[in-house]
């Protein structure tokens, strides 16, 4: 397929829309995809080419654009604004090079019987100067590149156009972009343009000349001193006349004896010229100028339309903008889908207490409230014995005479025991029994600082202090495993046990921590 | 993709508090706008995310909250009498208006209506007696299960300990750390889900499929980026108009501040991108310390480290055709480039050699165009290209490493080495780079899609190789 030139621009514009910065990405992945699909299902036959794809989602983009800014901003639209800069162009340089061609034709074409035209100078001006400008246009043609810059004046002027009809001038203005960067989709019609402004040259000064020799009395004569024989003249006019002598035109040349006669020979004068002479230039001057000026200037618009056809169609769809639309169109939109998922009722936003966490539910045998105790601190030296229980499966390989040292040397107490617990409270409880008469003081519970407070370690501990009856200290520490058993200071881990500990509102419940 | 929603694998991520089982979920979903605290019990209710592709779920991890009374549920378990696949759905119904076992209905009830299991450990601390009763309830579940060790910044490894454990309850045991997992890691993840359960083979494999091109529509959609930055920069210029009623040089110097700033900011833009590409939203990816992206786009450490080695660059501007060192550097005119000052300063007509302290091309930094306006760019020089190229490949790098599940800033993510990708290609892709820099500064002279093509699969090899080691 071969995209139209409004089209290119308006993609370029919207892709450029796309990448503007804060764009919501995943919104532009999933539109784009979702347009990818409204385009396959609107494919009759197979899957669409590239270009299809493109040009496919920009239609669906300008409605989406319509949408949601209004008809206005369809005007604006860059491939909308230089169509119409192009349509307006068109006929007004196709009038403008017609008016001049005829009114330089009207002027140059006058003779009031003195001097005739100068058939040289004729063939200079109207044929050779215009005919070498459509040679250099026609190299332009065949040059083979992707890229032509236009003459800065004719940008200035197309800006100055562009400006005028509002929104452009902008840097990242796809247009302004192109015309600058010399893309060959935009220089081909301001080369085609540029061709029928001399086509329409061409057509007037053919027309102009044409309609004065219809109107009014011409004489056309050569002067030469350079080629002194009119055989040497008639030999170069029937080259020229070559492309539509042979045909059989009539009148394709001025015969030998017609351009012997119309020699002008200032120290003879004019008189002796005769009229037939003359004017026996006249068709062969306009077949040159139909055939020398006017037919390639025609063949040059038509190689600009068809260079313009050729550049759109190798039109590089491979440029990172499209790929990047081609990889989103054509790639599944990933999402992640998020649902609550619970089955038990709303939680509380109250801080957790026993009773809102449902410890306080579970039956108790022993219920009896203690009195605070004491915090532990180096005045508890040589107090009473406390018992020192570690649960079973951490500890089981510590020596205790190192756990009795450690709480020796931070709480000062009396020789302390240490006993294995199961984390099971009541048949803890019924095993401790007979050991708290020999302690008196507290029941240090060991905890590992960096184990999280779950609830059934906080509900062992309420019943454990329950059943027990006695003050319980859980002695916050890292675990067997570590060099260290201390906990350092702010540690966050202790921060939680603390908070949990205080939130269970059990006065005979203490956090505490090992400290260095 | 034939699943529909009631088809689809879904796994509950369970395990004890604070072993992370939000950030596996994370890495798994690619979500970072999943909850992660350190503090343990933040998740208090399970939260499903469903993996959709083009609208269609495919699929499912469950989020739960941690075990809070894994005995008592253990007690409970063993002293069920009534047939085993009724043990969940009368437990749940026991107890879900009871707020002591609220946790385990919560973190049980996707077991219950049939997801498989993925138990997370936290690799750095040792087995206790309440992961065995985790365990033990997991297993008496009778679902499909594998057991995850997320190893954790830490000073101790248990890894082996836990593996011994889990030799005893777990159909599948792996490794994952949610921290540093990549695309690879995710993939043989969910490779290992698929051996726990035949009847999930098919649809796993869909998934990992799915993913694969998911996988590939990014490294398309990055190398496009990369390209369309590239030449952005390439082709950039700045131009202001000179009235008489100012100062030619002072717009020189404003424009040559101007310039990177434009250019830092294009590549910025590109670096955005390619985050939002791996769906990292929430969270700044902060580099890591000793991350070269640290240094600024024209440093002279940039300049030293990235790039191509002086040799190579010679060997380049012989492929370019001498256009390297044809044009004389107009930056000593006051013009501050990093680079230029911290390089050497001008070099005049020089070889390729010292290429890289030329920035500037036949339009010259503070040249004069038309005598009313003074231009900056674009710039020329073929080591802006793989400047910006390595630059962008650690940019994708750290990324690609960056775990969706991780929330701190601090840990090694990327180690680029001392030198970029550039200067490990070979003399054919240096090539390759070279005529598609040719082709993007001089537009007229190359048909750019024949240049680009190549150094488009180029790009998109070495992202692979990123992605596919």
């Amino acid at each position: 397929m071969i995209p139209r030139l409004e089209d290119i621009l308006d993609v370029e514009h919207f892709l450029a829309r796309d990448e503007a910065p804060g764009t919501d990405r995943d919104a532009l992945a999933q539109r784009d995809r979702e347009i990818y699909r409204q385009i396959k299902s609107d494919s009759e036959a197979g899957t669409p080419s590239e270009g299809q794809l493109i040009f496919g989602w920009l239609e669906y983009r300008k409605c989406l654009a319509l949408d949601q800014e209004g008809a206005a901003a369809m005007e604006r639209l860059p491939g909308r604004r230089f169509g119409l800069v192009l349509k307006r162009l068109a006929p007004l340089l196709l009038l403008v090079g017609l008016t001049l061609g005829m009114l330089l034709a009207f002027s140059f074409l006058s003779y009031h019987g003195t001097t005739p035209v100068n058939v040289a100078l004729f063939y200079a001006v109207f044929i050779l100067i215009p005919l070498g400008f459509t040679l250099a246009g026609g190299v332009t043609l065949i040059r083979p590149s992707a890229h032509h810059r236009l003459p800065w004046t004719v940008r200035r002027l197309l800006f100055w156009i562009l400006g005028r009809m509002g929104e452009a001038g902008k840097g990242d203005d796809p247009l302004i972009r192109g015309l600058a960067q010399g893309q060959g989709v935009l220089f081909w019609p301001v080369f085609t343009l540029s061709s029928l402004l001399g086509t329409g040259l061409a057509a007037g000064i053919l027309g102009g000349t044409l309609f004065k020799i219809l109107i009014s009395d011409l004489a056309f004569g050569w002067q030469s001193t350079w080629l002194t024989s009119p055989a040497q003249v008639h030999d170069l006019v029937v080259l020229l006349a070559g492309p539509w002598a042979w045909t059989g035109a009539p009148w394709a040349h001025p015969g030998l004896a017609e351009i012997a006669g119309s020699r002008i020979l200032l120290k003879e004068g004019l008189a002796h010229l005769s009229t037939q002479d003359l004017v026996s230039w006249w068709p062969f001057l306009c077949w040159s100028i139909g055939i020398y000026t006017l037919v390639p200037r025609m063949l040059l618009l038509a190689g600009g339309v068809w260079a313009g056809r050729r550049a759109r169609a190798a039109h590089d769809l491979g440029q990172p903008m499209y790929r990047k639309l081609l990889a989103r169109m054509q790639s599944p939109a990933v999402d992640i889908r998020f649902q609550p998922d619970s089955v038990t009722p709303a939680q509380p936003v109250a801080p957790q207490t026993p009773v809102s966490e449902g410890m306080s539910s579970v039956p108790s045998e022993a219920s009896t409230p203690v009195v605070e105790s004491p915090p532990p601190s180096a005045e508890a030296a040589g107090g009473p014995a406390a018992l020192v229980l570690a649960p079973a499966g951490v500890w089981d390989n510590t020596p205790h005479e190192l756990l009795q040292a450690l709480i020796r040397d931070q709480f000062r107490l009396a020789p302390v025991q240490v006993e294995t617990v199961a984390l099971d409270a009541p048949a803890d409880a019924a095993a401790l029994a007979p050991l708290l008469t020999q302690s008196p003081g507290p029941v240090i519970l060991l905890q590992e600082v960096w184990q999280p407070p779950i609830r059934g370690l906080l509900y062992y501990m309420i019943e454990l202090r329950k059943y027990l009856d006695r003050p319980v200290w859980i002695l916050l520490c890292q675990g067997p495993e570590s060099a260290q058993m201390t906990v350092p200071p702010a540690d966050v881990n202790a921060q939680v046990w603390e908070d949990k500990v205080r939130a269970l509102d059990d006065p005979g419940l203490r956090a505490v921590v090992l400290e260095a | 993709m034939t699943l529909s929603l009631e088809q689809i694998p879904e796994f509950a991520v369970v395990g004890h508090p604070n072993e992370g089982k939000s950030s596996v979920v994370s890495t798994l979903t690619e979500d970072d706008n999943i909850g992660i605290s350190p503090v343990p019990g933040e998740t208090r209710v399970s939260g499903s995310y469903t993996v959709e592709i083009d609208g269609q779920a495919i699929i499912r991890f469950v989020d739960t909250p941690g075990f809070q009374v894994p005995r008592q549920t253990l007690a409970w378990f063993k002293a069920f009498d009534g047939p085993r696949e009724e043990l969940l759905p009368a437990f749940i119904r026991a107890h879900q208006e009871d707020p002591f076992f609220r946790d385990e209905c919560e973190l049980l009830s996707p077991v219950a209506r049939g997801a498989g299991i993925i138990y997370v450990v936290d690799g750095s601390r040792p087995v206790r007696p309440d992961d065995v009763a985790e365990m033990e309830i997991l297993r008496l579940t009778g679902r499909p299960r594998m057991a995850v060790i997320n190893a954790k910044a830490g000073d101790r490894d248990y890894t082996d300990d836990w593996r011994r454990e889990f030799g005893l309850h777990f159909n599948s045991v792996r490794v994952f750390n949610s921290n540093t997992a990549d695309f690879g890691e995710r993939i043989r993840m969910l490779e290992s889900l698929k051996s726990i359960d035949q009847d999930w083979e098919r649809a796993l494999e869909q998934v990992i499929a799915a993913l694969n091109r998911d996988w590939d529509r990014r490294n398309e959609l990055a190398c496009a980026q990369i390209l369309h930055t590239l030449e952005r920069c390439l082709t950039f210029t700045l131009s202001r108009k000179l009235t008489r009623d100012t100062d030619a040089e002072q717009i020189k110097i404003a424009l040559g501040h101007a310039y990177p700033r434009e250019i830092r900011g294009m590549e910025q833009e590109m670096f955005d991108q390619i985050r939002d590409l791996f769906r990292h939203r929430l969270y700044q990816v902060v580099l890591p310390d000793e991350s070269l992206l640290h240094h600024d786009l024209f440093s002279k450490t940039t300049w030293e480290l990235l790039g191509l080695t002086q040799g190579q660059l010679a060997a380049a501007g012989a492929v370019m055709g001498g256009s390297m060192g044809a044009v004389a550097d107009v930056a000593a005119h006051g013009l501050s480039f990093g680079i230029f000052t911290a390089l050497g300063g001008i070099l005049g007509a020089g070889s390729a050699v010292w290429g890289g302290k030329r920035i500037t091309g036949t339009t010259g930094i503070g040249r004069r165009l038309g005598g009313d306006r003074i231009q900056v760019g674009p710039c020329r020089d073929l080591q802006f290209l793989y400047i910006l190229l390595d630059r962008a490949l650690i940019y994708y790098r750290l990324i690609l490493g960056r775990a969706h599940g991780r929330r701190d800033d601090t840990q090694t993510a990327v180690t680029t080495g001392k030198l970029g990708v550039s200067s490990q290609l070979s003399a054919g892709e240096r090539k390759i780079c070279a005529r598609y820099f040719n082709s993007v500064i001089r537009p007229g002279k190359r048909k750019s899609q024949d240049a680009r093509a190549p150094f488009r699969d180029l790009v998109t090899q070495l992202l692979e190789r990123m992605v596919r080691p």
